[in-house]
């Protein structure tokens, strides 16, 4: 697990590549619980959604598993009317980044790009 | 002791914070519940001592497709109040253990980790997992990682090891998360068994686990509380009073006139001390008889704890609460320290011994001896 700070940074640069960052999570798949969390909203409650999105995250290895497919799960990628939700897991499998963005605002290639830039540094 | 509340549809579990006086505990769940956004509640605290206990209520995480309902306890690391700090010990799903990496501060931490040992040796139920938060990272001289491990597999404890600096607020959340993770692991272990409760939880806030303390105590601890730093019953129920800032006050001058000053050491102790205080008897009058055949230049830290090293070879250690008028007082914990030590692997030759000694003020002190490896 990486530590709070380095994640913190992490979420930082990320921010600085892309605009209409709404809220950016570390979370423990396991507990669902936060290692390091950051909003711009203060409505958006981040711990709930992280919790939730680790249920998420679990039943879709569940339903790889099901299927007996043989391959890695990167990244997940969720369209609302009005927002961009990206969860990525960061290095160790053990954690997932969990992001939401405006969708007038930004575009999932840019999301990705500096996602996938930023985590290398993670591990 | 974990269960599921019917009535928020979530699983409660308690993380016990535990350490050393002085270790970061306190700041620790501090920087967690900045973190966290939730506010810590202490009880009782006085000059950053605790008294009882600090507390946190966080629910955050899903186990199992209900809510994690997380009671974040620390508990008072002085000696003098280590039947409570038992009774905590014993309500936990998982512990952090905030260890110091000071040299001082690390000699301190094996008792006390042996003391958790003990602990959870006696209790039933699947096993309580424990996290050791190697605190003041950023301190110069700090112990190696590597000493640290070592010194926990010597104490045949399986426990994961995370760096912290607790001012700073670094690691903190790293050591909970996986502290949850632990705890999880026992629920589950006792949903399989079918231990796991489904009922509200006995204690549901700060204020119900120090009634619980106190209806448990019966008492016994008012004393402890009174001779260890200051009488708090008055400050439980008018925190903030202008009645109690001045006891406070006073108490604290007077604290400060009891306890020895820089320039004021006690005694140290040697080979003079009676048969009855010494343990191990034997080996440790042999420990005594080297001591006191060397010089040892003792030094004070800001908790008002005395350290110093005898011959390079030993690390005496006496905390600020060790410090007893009369010699039955100290006798009393010298026999408790004694069975904690005794429930740890023997070592041979002696590698630590407890001593209650005349400090040269009129008073008693209470010592540990430790062999520097």
């Amino acid at each position: 697990m990486a530590n709070e700070k380095a994640l913190l940074d992490f979420f930082s640069k990320i921010e600085s590549d892309v605009n209409g960052v709404i809220a950016t999570a570390a979370v423990d798949l396991e507990s669902g619980m936060t290692l390091a969390a950051k909003t711009n909203r203060p409505e958006f409650d981040l711990a709930a959604a992280s919790a939730y999105n680790s249920e998420l995250v679990k039943q879709k290895m569940k339903i790889m598993k099901t299927l007996n497919l043989k391959c890695v799960l990167e990244d997940m990628l969720i369209t609302l009317s009005d927002q961009f939700h990206l969860i990525k897991f960061l290095p160790g499998g053990t954690s997932f980044l969990y992001l939401a963005a405006e969708r007038s605002s930004t575009n999932l290639a840019i999301l990705r790009i500096s996602v996938n830039k930023h985590v290398q540094a993670l591990s | 002791m974990a269960t599921l509340d019917p009535r928020s549809d979530a699983v409660v579990i308690r993380i016990v914070y535990d350490g050393a006086p002085g270790a970061g505990k306190t700041t620790s769940v501090r920087a967690l519940g900045r973190g966290l956004a939730s506010e810590v509640v202490t009880p009782a605290e006085v000059d950053g001592r605790t008294l009882y206990f600090d507390w946190l209520d966080y629910t955050g995480g899903l186990f199992e497709g209900r809510r994690i309902r997380c009671q974040i306890i620390s508990v008072p690391g002085q000696t003098m109040l280590a039947p409570r700090r038992r009774r905590l010990l014993e309500s936990a799903d998982a512990i952090v253990f905030v260890g110091d990496s000071t040299p001082a501060g690390f000699a301190v931490d094996r008792g006390y980790l042996g003391g958790v040992r003990s602990v959870l040796d006696n209790l039933a139920g699947p096993s309580v997992g424990i996290v050791f938060q190697a605190n003041k990272r950023d301190c110069p001289g700090a112990i190696p990682i590597e000493s640290v491990r070592s010194m926990l597999d010597e104490l045949g404890l399986r426990v994961a090891v995370i760096e912290s600096v607790a001012t700073d607020g670094n690691g903190i959340r790293e050591a909970f998360v996986f502290a949850v993770r632990l705890a999880l692991d026992r629920v589950r272990e006792l949903m399989r068994t079918g231990e796991l409760t489904t009922t509200p939880p006995e204690v549901n806030s700060a204020q119900d686990l120090l009634e619980e303390l106190k209806r448990s105590e019966a008492g016994s601890m008012d004393y402890a509380a009174l001779s260890g730093l200051v009488d708090t019953r008055l400050a439980e129920v008018q925190p903030d009073s202008i009645l109690v800032n001045s006891l406070i006050e006073a108490v604290q001058i007077k604290e400060q006139t009891l306890l020895p000053t820089a320039s004021d050491p006690p005694a140290t102790p040697d080979g003079g001390v009676a048969s009855g205080l010494i343990w191990p008897p034997v080996d440790g009058r042999l420990v005594l008889h080297e001591l006191s055949q060397s010089q040892i230049v003792l030094t004070r830290s800001e908790w008002g704890d005395w350290s110093g090293v005898a011959s390079g070879k030993w690390h005496l250690y006496t905390p600020a609460e060790a410090v007893f008028p009369e010699m039955e007082q100290g006798r009393a914990q010298l026999v408790q320290a004694a069975r904690m030590q005794a429930a740890l692997p023997r070592a041979n030759p002696v590698s630590c011994c407890l001593v209650l000694a005349a400090d040269g003020h009129g008073q008693f002190r209470l010592w540990r001896i430790e062999r520097i490896s």
